[in-house]
């Protein structure tokens, strides 16, 4: 037992000095991009979503990917990614996360010749040789006001049973990405219906659908007719009360009426719409214009509904009891965002770059 | 047992662990030879050559991990082994843990870009860590609570007091994420390797385990805990102090799982984000098991064992092993190492036979 | 040499455990059917493994079992009870609430249909082999309400009920009073008439005349004698075992007793947390210089006396004073500190710490002030140099004071444990047990070591199972039963029946409190 052992080890010890270098920088194959989790796949929003942006990537621009999970351990996150930087293996590093964007503020520095495209985050370019970061953020506000207008205008119409003039919004965290979207939606909801009953609450969590359903059902009781969620998984239990209650939920981050059409169409029914964070969308266009060369680096840039980043999903379900009314002021807001006649306020000390 | 048979043991216990987990990848993957180095080898940094002939070093970050990831494994290990002196099975780490980051970084902060905020966080750190310690330390000496339920529950509510601090009192509002602002620099340890996150806390690990050894074999408070630990109904009739040796032993454990959560904190992250996860603490207790409790072998232990998760995760980054056989093959060798009677009965059977073979040539 | 066919034989039989000790190593020796056979030596010396061995619990390394002539090899109990072999262990293994026909049928039950326990057939089993074997006991008492010498007969009962042609006793006297002794050596030879063999282990040189037709004696692991006892004389049999003639016996104490008595206790009591009572207005004086024996039958509140005197519990009603300083109801380091020191009872429990070494055990009650430490430092160097002369002076057999002291046979454990507690001089000292389970000659040093100190004016409150110890040590003698004493005897004025008598109840009970009158 103990020879076999210790033969194995030894000949992979010998063995292994050529295998350790790696391959670099991949002479003649495709380019090699490395996705940095910081955090797990699985979680059928925010990272799932990032990971489908780099497949469509393998597919449509030829690239080879590969994701690397940092996993939850906070302390591991730097020299994970001074690992994949270090190593030589990619030539491009696509990250995101406001907590990655001080990790990446000190790592680019050294490593000029790699390119990392930040989502979701942001580096300070004042403070940093960083003109190997493209950093992108979201401004998710605008689709956070579009939510308002429409589920305040759904409120206003009293077609809904049940509901007095109040308004939802169930938050996973006070986090500024969260208060983004509830800060557009507030300020929707109370242009398209002055006066308007707004409610928010908090789950202090991403992954807690009990408390989520509490939280909406104890909204719903004080007369919303509509719940915004903002809440990654634990928002699943938002949708469940909306069911329960026969309210309307607008959803968030991808199409989440989609997800339930097949399986429940009760509950897709009950769906109005979902704010959509187009991170997938994002993060190809972004891979597309490096392998063009015009991938504007060492800034930031802000993606909105104007660059097709953030909008509203379709639900033909839950479209019929939206009065055309709502849907053209949704409509019109939508427009004005984007010719810049209107601003919608945010979270973000300092506004927008 | 003789630390030559026990180095012959863990060696055996090894080996056969990787060639079980050899066999486990030679199944799911189709690179497993790959894998395996990747796994054995993973950690260790690449030298080469460069084609026009200078040295480059690559992957120091990954010896860098394992150095960092070690020194943190073996200040929790020691807040696990020293309770386990007094028979205590505390696992309250990961508590004590954020007891002590949570001190430091409200220190550094409070006290700004000034020489004495290094060294008063580092004491806050201990004191936080050595303070919810003797919590678990008085409910178990005074109440007769369990420990195993006390700190287990102590962990809950330090992990949610460092959410909120972090959250409401400490919150940088021009942060994207909740999290404390960065430490004033004068407060954190600078690398003392470039490109890694190895500090001067790579060498306060070993000096915490002499200052525990020093503490635990010369002084009266050591011999107190172990004898509480070895026979406390012989210790109580021979008049020693048992309830206050045995929650001493819980602070102490808890000091240097405070100095843990200064390495996170000061070291490492140089801020304290919210989402601060939880778990490492019931690592030392895997460090604690493989040095058995005896913490002299503590650093052997968290760097055996770091090397152990450093390589595993090369191992998922370079090849298509998933992230779930790698936690496999890493609980594994885990269970190899600590199962006791395994190797000595190989070696058993070994001796068996040789002494056959000798008895039929006689 | 012998005629009869052989029941047990072991051939170079060796037992290593695999953390490498070697407990046995090439044991022989052979006993014949219808023997009754001795194995002596001191503890530690590989008489329990050779027990267990023959009984399946271990397996040898090396050599081989022979039993009734057919090679084994056992692997678990259940082989050993298969081929005939049964255990009557040293810690009865009976349950308490199950009467004694169901205790003796545990495990082999007559069955009524659908599995039920029958209890007439397992009565009236349990009956008939109480009376074949000569084993007086009633099957439908609870054993609870049982004395010990009875519950070990139960416990032989249940082994002859699986059948067993030999049986193995380890140590059957240690619990016993001298009546029951008496009875359960009669039983014993009425088995062996019957054809049983019995090997039995005793530390004791009168039990071993008194029963055996054969004797080996083991030390460290090897057989260094074996012989027929009709070939040996007294002194040939204790050299065996001794390896020496056995020395005189501790000399009886010649100063006079100062009138002034050095402890005085008065009207102790206590009661446990379940609200038993378990020790009743017990009052005596100790005068310096004298040996005040307590004797009776274990469970008795003997354990609860040395308690109360060494502050590990706090007396319901009473004290006792030291030179007229109440020292009851303080911490054990106080009572200490005051001039007490007690060796308890059970020594591996809560005399000593058996995993750590002799010289951390050495340490335990004078760890905490000069010369030892200073300022919260232990002064190792002279620590150790202290336990080697502690080491030396005893004639402790050891390899040196980092040896762990559970490695230790149980006689030089109790040396280094009454040499610590002596270390201090103490003004009294409280001795439970202190040979219980000690080889010959280590007890008869330990006894020495008590007299020597009692010698130097030091009060002694010895607190013994052996009534031989009691009688050649004190010079007065009360006796316990259920929590008070019934009896006081002057030494010499008493002998081991009368006190037996007593410790079971039977004896004339003492009237009132009169221990100023013995005292």
């Amino acid at each position: 037992m103990r020879g076999p052992a210790l033969t194995l080890v030894l000949m992979v010890m010998t063995g292994l000095a050529p295998a350790g270098a790696g391959a670099h920088a991949a002479d003649g194959g495709p380019p090699r991009v490395a996705f940095f989790v910081n955090g797990a796949l699985g979680d059928k929003s925010f990272f799932d979503s990032a990971a489908r942006g780099l497949r469509q990537a393998e597919a449509d621009l030829h690239l080879a990917t590969r994701t690397i999970e940092g996993g939850y351990d906070p302390t591991r996150w730097e020299s994970g990614l001074v690992d994949l930087a270090d190593s030589g293996d990619f030539p491009i590093i696509v990250t995101g996360t406001y907590t990655m964007g001080p990790l990446v503020q000190k790592v680019a520095p050294d490593y000029p010749d790699v390119t990392f495209i930040l989502f979701d985050g942001v580096v300070d370019y004042a403070h940093c040789a960083c003109g190997n970061v493209y950093s992108m953020r979201f401004r998710q506000n605008e689709g956070g006001y579009l939510a308002g207008v429409l589920a305040a205008g759904l409120v206003r119409a009293g077609t809904i049973p049940g509901a007095r003039e109040a308004v939802g919004l169930v938050g996973a965290m006070p986090i500024p990405v969260i208060n983004d979207f509830a800060t557009g939606y507030e300020a929707g909801a109370r242009d398209a219906a002055p006066g308007i009953t707004i409610l928010r609450q908090f789950a202090n969590s991403f992954s807690d659908p009990a408390t989520g359903k509490e939280i909406a059902k104890a909204q719903y009781g004080q007369g919303a007719g509509v719940i915004f969620q903002v809440a990654g998984a634990t928002g699943q239990g938002v949708i469940e009360a909306a069911e329960e209650t026969g309210r309307y939920v607008i959803g968030v981050d991808s199409d989440q009426a989609a997800l339930y059409r097949t399986s429940s169409p009760r509950r897709a029914a009950r769906i109005l719409t979902s704010v959509m964070k187009n991170v997938d969308a994002a993060i190809l266009r972004a891979l597309r214009l490096w392998q063009q060369g015009r991938l504007p680096l060492g800034r930031t840039e802000s993606l909105g509904l104007k660059e097709g980043a953030i909008g509203l999903a379709d639900n033909p379900e839950a479209a019929l009891a939206v009065p055309p009314a709502v849907r053209a002021a949704v409509a019109a807001a939508r427009q004005r965002i984007i010719d810049g006649t209107l601003t919608v306020p945010t979270a973000f000390a300092g506004g927008r770059p | 047992m003789t630390p030559s048979r026990e180095g012959a043991r863990i060696a055996l216990a090894v080996g056969a662990a990787l060639a079980l987990g050899f066999a486990v990848m030679a199944c799911v993957s189709d690179q497993p030879w790959a894998a395996f180095r990747a796994l054995l080898t993973g950690p260790l940094p690449s030298i080469e050559r460069a084609a026009d002939g200078r040295v480059v070093v690559h992957r120091l970050v990954r010896f860098g991990a394992w150095l960092q990831d070690a020194t943190t494994l073996t200040l929790v290990g020691l807040a696990i082994a020293i309770p386990f002196r007094a028979r205590q099975f505390s696992l309250g780490a990961d508590g004590q843990l954020f007891m002590g980051a949570l001190a430091a970084a409200a220190i550094s902060l409070g006290l700004g870009d000034t020489p004495t905020a290094l060294p008063l966080a580092f004491l806050a750190a201990a004191a936080a860590g050595a303070g919810w310690g003797l919590v678990a330390g008085l409910l178990k000496t005074r109440f007769e609570a369990n420990e195993i339920v006390t700190t287990l529950m102590l962990n809950v509510v330090a992990v949610q007091v460092y959410r909120l601090v972090v959250g409401r009192v400490l919150n940088d509002p021009s942060a994207g994420f909740i999290t404390t602002p960065p430490l004033p620099e004068a407060a954190t340890l600078a690398p003392l390797i470039a490109r890694t996150t190895v500090t001067a806390m790579v060498l306060v690990a070993p000096a915490a385990v002499a200052a525990a050894l020093f503490l635990l074999r010369r002084t009266t408070l050591g011999y107190e805990i172990d004898l509480a630990g070895a026979n406390p109904w012989f210790a109580v009739r021979a008049g020693v102090p048992v309830a206050r040796a045995t929650a001493l032993a819980f602070a102490l454990g808890g000091a240097f799982a405070g100095l843990a959560g200064f390495h996170v904190s000061n070291a490492l992250l140089k801020r304290l984000p919210v989402d601060l996860t939880p778990g490492i603490g019931l690592e030392g207790i895997v460090v604690a098991l493989l040095a058995r409790g005896r913490v002299g072998a503590l650093p052997l232990a968290a760097l055996g064992y770091a090397y152990l998760r450093v390589g595993a995760q090369a191992m998922e980054r370079a090849t298509d092993v998933p992230r779930e056989v790698v936690l496999v093959i890493q609980a594994l060798i885990i269970l190899f190492v600590v199962s006791d009677r395994l190797a000595p009965l190989a070696l058993g059977l070994a001796r068996r036979a040789s002494a056959r073979i000798g008895g039929r040539a006689a | 040499m012998t005629v009869a066919p052989l029941a047990i034989a072991l051939e170079g039989v060796e037992k290593r455990y695999p953390n490498g000790t070697l407990a046995n190593s090439g044991v022989s020796f052979a006993v014949a059917a219808g023997e009754i056979h001795a194995l002596v030596g001191e503890n530690g010396a590989g008489k329990s493994t050779v027990m267990k061995m023959l009984y399946g619990l271990e397996r040898p390394t090396a050599g081989a079992l022979r039993i009734h002539g057919r090679p084994v090899d056992f692997r678990h109990p259940g082989d050993a009870i298969a081929a005939g072999v049964g255990l009557v262990a040293q810690h009865l293994n009976l349950v308490p609430s199950l009467t004694v026909a169901e205790n003796v049928v545990l495990g082999h039950e007559p069955r009524r249909a659908g599995g039920r326990l029958d209890r007439a057939a397992a009565a009236a089993r349990v009956r008939a082999l109480a009376e074949q074997s000569g084993l007086a006991v009633d099957p439908a008492a609870t054993v609870a309400s049982l004395p010990v010498g009875v519950r070990q007969r139960v416990e032989i009962l249940k082994v002859l009920h699986r059948g067993a042609r030999i049986l193995l006793l380890d140590e059957p006297t240690a619990v016993l009073t001298p009546p029951e002794t008496a009875t359960l050596f009669a039983t014993l030879r009425q088995l062996a008439e019957a054809g049983r063999t019995i090997l039995v282990i005793t530390h004791k040189l009168d039990e071993v005349k008194a029963l055996a037709g054969g004797v080996t004696v083991l030390c460290q692991g090897r057989v260094t004698g074996s012989a027929r006892m009709a070939e040996l004389d007294e002194g040939a049999l204790s050299h065996l075992m001794v390896g020496r003639d056995l020395p005189p016996p501790p000399p009886r104490r010649t100063a006079r007793t100062r009138p002034v008595p050095r402890v005085v206790a008065r009207g102790l009591g206590y009661v446990d947390d379940d609200g038993a009572i378990r020790l009743r207005d017990v009052g005596f004086d100790v005068a310096p210089g004298e040996i005040l024996g307590i004797a009776g039958v274990e469970g008795n509140g003997q354990d609860v006396l040395a308690r109360l005197l060494s502050g590990a519990a706090i007396p319901s009603a009473g004290d006792a004073r030291l030179d007229g300083r109440v020292f009851t109801g303080l911490s054990p380091r106080a009572v200490h500190a005051l001039g007490v020191a007690v060796v308890t009872e059970d020594r591996l429990h809560d005399g000593a710490a058996p995993t750590l070494s002799i010289l951390d055990n050495l340490l335990a009650t004078r760890y905490a002030r000069p010369p030892l430490s200073r300022r919260g430092l232990i002064d190792r160097g002279t620590a150790r140099r202290w336990a080697q002369a502690v080491i030396d002076g005893f004639g402790v057999r050891a390899a040196g004071p980092d040896q762990p002291m559970g490695a230790l046979s149980g006689g030089n454990m109790q040396k280094l444990i009454l040499a610590r507690e002596i270390a201090d001089a103490p003004a009294f000292l409280v001795a439970s047990q202190p040979t219980r389970g000690v080889d010959i000659a280590a007890a008869s040093a330990l006894q020495s070591r008590l007299a020597a100190l009692r010698d130097q004016g030091a009060a002694i409150l010895l607190i013994s199972a052996d009534l031989d110890e009691l009688l050649a040590l004190s010079d007065r003698i009360a006796v316990l039963y259920r929590g008070r004493i019934v009896a006081r005897f002057a030494a010499g004025a008493v002998d081991a029946q009368t006190l037996g008598l007593h410790m079971t109840g039977l004896g004339p009970s003492l009237d009132g409190d009169d221990h100023d009158a013995v005292a």
